[in-house]
């Protein structure tokens, strides 16, 4: 079912993306498949549960498409009503991932779109539909080289009990040349096999006319799909299409894969050594020699693996754009107002966190620039606007920065009354708030507790304010901004790491934990021995090549535990010597443990906001590192 | 519990072979009979049905009409349209009815297939 | 009956219905490694054929029915990978 709502998603946005297209132009036939395939993919999907009125309209969609497939002209309000019936399945989908199930009106309220639907269609034309030259299911291989029509029958769920006999249709094709019979979804435990669930999928080529074939299968015409092979070409994937193929994999696998990564290029230095040793041994040079290319190849290999396992974890903002246009189509709704969504720089890749992490926060702002920022209709014609509010989300790659913005072109942001507002809130006195810039003021919108809705309402509420936006922006390691002009608009921009950065950590145990110190304030290690250290205004000390670096004895920091005596193990001391605010300082750690590099995750939760804490990160055995912000701690 | 299967058709000589075939194929099923939709709705409010077979073409209201009023307040019944006229249209309809077809002139093993889907249907929890 | 159990052997003969699926599978479920016998089919409902494909048991005789004999039976008999589309 996690899978379901997944791909669910992915689908939906491909067809609403699709319907928006074909709605400003009806006859763009690209966009006509692409929604035609996501609705025949969602519907078959659908069938795997138990989502009746769900598989229901979305067979009414199909059948409306078809029919306009077909030849049958295609209008705009065909392809709105289809967009209804998208828009309804999302809401499913929320509704399926909160409670699992289907609301109780379903039923009704998938069946009122479906008539709408069916009114959109009338008696379909008799015009023949155009066989696509190549089909757009992979062929099976063995009808390779097979020239006539390719058949693809994939029974409902339920066809045993409508009495159909679906080998026995296929059997009864004129002049069939090939056959294959194969699950529609993978067998499963066999322990609870349903002998009475259909789970086929039957290809077929027939060498009969195409007006035969149809007949053959004219009573399961809504389960077959034709496609005209010819032997030039046999099997080859949709017109020339280049489909994404994608895999989903856990993100921790992935952070694990990164982290091999990285050890294969220490282990891999290690031959550098070997080739050494290998050519100063009496009669070693050829081998030594061999070793060293052997190592330059493998190094390059690594190299590239290393860069490939980056790119893994970047994804496209579409599918979270793609949530937006029915977002803000029902918030519009609600507020009475007529408001154009623009979306721009769906392609740019960004860390999967950071994609994941952006949803709400954008959400936000949408719906302020909805509600706050987009005047109703007749302010807007008052100040000589179109009647139709804009909003453009967009996004730009920006060096190794991925920037945001939310621009709309409402009322904006009058300073003055940001000003106002929060004097009157008590965050600021009057002389204060006068004394900020325009620019400033405007900023203030993101302190707490300060938001410009002077009423509370249904779709922006008054309980979240923009500080919470700023906050999330802070946890994936950006920032957002307000700009914008009274009278003229608002721009919400946020500016994000396109990666979460890898940071070299050195790994230590103090007290029983493990810690992650950033590597590259770390100086050196060292022993020092108890008589070297001396006492410098009642702090522990040490000499250090030329100068006298203090001591801090790290598990005290960390309150590990509360005996803050040095190890007298051997009677010297491990100590990691670090910049820390420009100077050099010492910390007595119990052990070093190594290094590693690691995409530091920011701390939510109870650690959030702990001090001396810069963030954490996963141990390639799944437990959790905390890495210590040093400057910090010694504050 | 027994199972009735309604069979509507205002030939009473397609009757009799609608009801030999199902004879044949589930001798323990009770059979009753209606000659329009009108008494076979009035069939249906009186007594329990649990599959039903209608002709498509009978004066008054047509099968696949009452077939889409039937599904509307039995959406688990099998019901199956008797047809020799196969239009692209009735198909459409009768899938959205979830109707199955069975071709005119009816046989024992043009009937088969939709009997043995009825019977299992019923014994099924599923459904 | 069409489908009995006559000791490792499950003979399918004449035409297999729909209803046949379900001893098929609980035989065939309950006892691994048993052979079906197709010499006497004369048709399989696709049901049956399903149920042979999920359970992949080793399949023996030919039919006389034409297309049973060179469609069929070629899927039942080739590739016996279960869960696998014969791609």
């Amino acid at each position: 079912m996690v899978q379901f709502l997944v791909e669910g998603r992915e689908l939906v946005a491909e067809a609403s993306r699709d319907l928006a297209m074909l709605i400003a132009r009806p006859d763009d036939v690209a966009a006509l498949d692409g929604c035609f395939r996501a609705i025949h993919t969602l519907k078959g999907s659908t069938g795997l549960f138990d989502l009746q009125p769900m598989g229901a309209m979305l067979h009414a969609a199909e059948e409306l498409l078809a029919a306009i497939r077909a030849g049958r002209p295609g209008h705009a309000e065909d392809f709105a009503r289809v967009l209804e019936a998208v828009d309804q399945v999302d809401r499913w989908l929320d509704a399926l991932e909160g409670d699992g199930a289907l609301p109780a009106d379903a039923d009704a309220a998938g069946r009122a779109i479906q008539a709408r639907m069916r009114d959109a269609a009338p008696a379909l034309d008799q015009a023949e539909a155009q066989l696509p030259a190549v089909p757009d299911w992979q062929l099976s291989a063995a009808f390779t080289g097979l020239s006539g029509t390719a058949i693809r029958y994939t029974p409902r769920v339920d066809c045993y009990f409508a009495g159909d006999d679906p080998v026995a249709i296929v059997a009864a094709t004129p002049q069939l040349i090939a056959l294959s019979i194969a699950p529609r979804d993978a067998w499963g435990e066999l322990e609870h096999y349903d002998p009475f669930a259909c789970n086929l999928v039957i290809e077929a080529v027939s060498a009969a006319p195409r007006g035969e074939i149809e007949a053959a299968f004219r009573l399961v015409a809504d389960q077959v799909e034709l496609a005209e092979l010819t032997a030039a070409e046999p099997g080859a994937p949709a017109g020339g299409m280049t489909t994404r193929r994608t895999l989903r994999v856990d993100a921790a696998r992935i952070d694990h894969l990164g982290i091999l990564a990285d050890e294969l290029v220490t282990a891999k230095n290690g031959l550098v050594d070997l080739a050494i040793a290998a050519e100063a041994l009496p009669g070693g040079h050829t081998l030594g020699q061999a070793l060293r290319s052997r190592q330059a190849q493998l190094d390059r290999l690594v190299g590239d693996l290393h860069a490939a396992v980056g790119k893994v974890r970047l994804a496209p903002l579409a599918p979270l754009f793609a949530r937006f246009p029915r977002l803000a189509r029902e918030t519009a709704g609600a507020l009475g107002k007529s408001v154009r969504l623009e979306l721009e720089g769906q392609e740019i890749e960004v860390d999967k966190t950071i994609v994941d992490g952006l949803f709400d926060p954008l959400l936000h702002v949408l719906r302020n620039a909805l509600d706050h920022g987009v005047e109703p209709v007749e302010r807007r014609r008052a100040a000589g606007k179109p009647e139709a509010g804009l909003v453009r989300v967009t996004a730009r790659a920006a060096g190794d920065q991925v920037v945001i913005e939310v621009a709309d072109d409402g009322a904006g942001i009058d300073p003055a009354r940001i000003r106002n507002l929060a004097v009157a809130r008590g965050v600021l006195g009057r002389d204060a708030a006068d004394a900020l810039d325009d620019r400033d003021a405007v900023d203030l919108i993101f302190v707490p507790g300060l938001s410009t809705a002077t009423t509370v309402n249904a779709v922006s509420g008054r309980g979240v304010g923009m500080d919470v936006v700023r906050a999330a922006a802070a946890r994936l390691g950006g920032k957002v901004t307000l700009s914008g002009e009274p009278g003229r608009g608002t721009i919400v921009r946020f500016v994000l790491p396109m990666t979460m950065i890898l940071t070299k950590l050195m790994v230590v145990t103090c007290g029983g934990e493990r810690y992650g110190l950033a590597l590259d304030s770390v100086v050196e290690t060292a022993r020092i021995a108890a008589d070297r250290l001396v006492v410098m205004r009642s702090r522990q000390a040490f000499q250090f090549r030329d100068q006298v670096v203090p001591l801090v004895i790290l598990r005290e920091l960390v309150g590990g535990s509360s005996q803050g005596a040095l190890a007298p193990r051997g009677g010297a001391e491990r100590v990691v010597i670090a910049w820390v605010g420009g100077e050099l300082v010492g910390f007595a750690v119990d052990a070093i443990v190594g290094r590693m590099d690691a995409a530091l995750r920011p701390l939510d939760g109870l650690l959030s906001g702990a001090p001396g804490l810069a963030g954490s990160t996963l141990m390639p055995d799944g437990s959790v590192l905390l890495v210590l912000d040093l400057a910090e701690l010694l504050s | 519990m027994g199972t009735t299967v309604l069979i509507v058709d205002d030939s009473k000589l397609a009757r009799i072979v609608l009801s030999k075939a199902v004879a044949a194929l589930q001798p323990e099923w009770r059979r009753i009979e209606a000659s329009n939709a009108e008494e076979a709705l009035a069939k249906v409010a009186s007594e329990t049905v649990d599959v039903a077979i209608l002709d498509y073409n009978m004066p008054g209201r047509d099968g696949l009409s009452l077939a889409e009023e039937l599904r509307e307040r039995f959406p688990e019944m099998p019901i199956a349209v008797a047809t020799a006229n196969l239009q692209d249209e009735i198909i459409a309809r009768a899938r959205a009815a979830n109707a199955s077809f069975v071709p005119k002139p009816v046989t024992e093993d043009g009937l088969r297939g939709f009997v043995s889907g009825a019977a299992l249907r019923l014994r099924s929890p599923r459904a | 009956m069409t489908v009995t159990r006559d000791g490792a052997t499950i003979r399918l003969q004449g035409r297999c219905r729909v209803e046949d699926a379900e001893p098929l599978a609980s035989l065939l479920h309950a006892t691994p490694g048993l052979t079906v016998d197709l010499g006497d089919c004369e048709g399989l409902h696709a049901a049956v054929v399903q149920a042979l494909l999920a359970f992949a048991p080793k399949v023996v005789g030919t039919p006389s029915d034409p297309v049973l004999r060179d469609l069929i039976l070629p899927l039942l008999a080739g590739e016996r990978q279960r869960g696998q589309r014969p791609i």
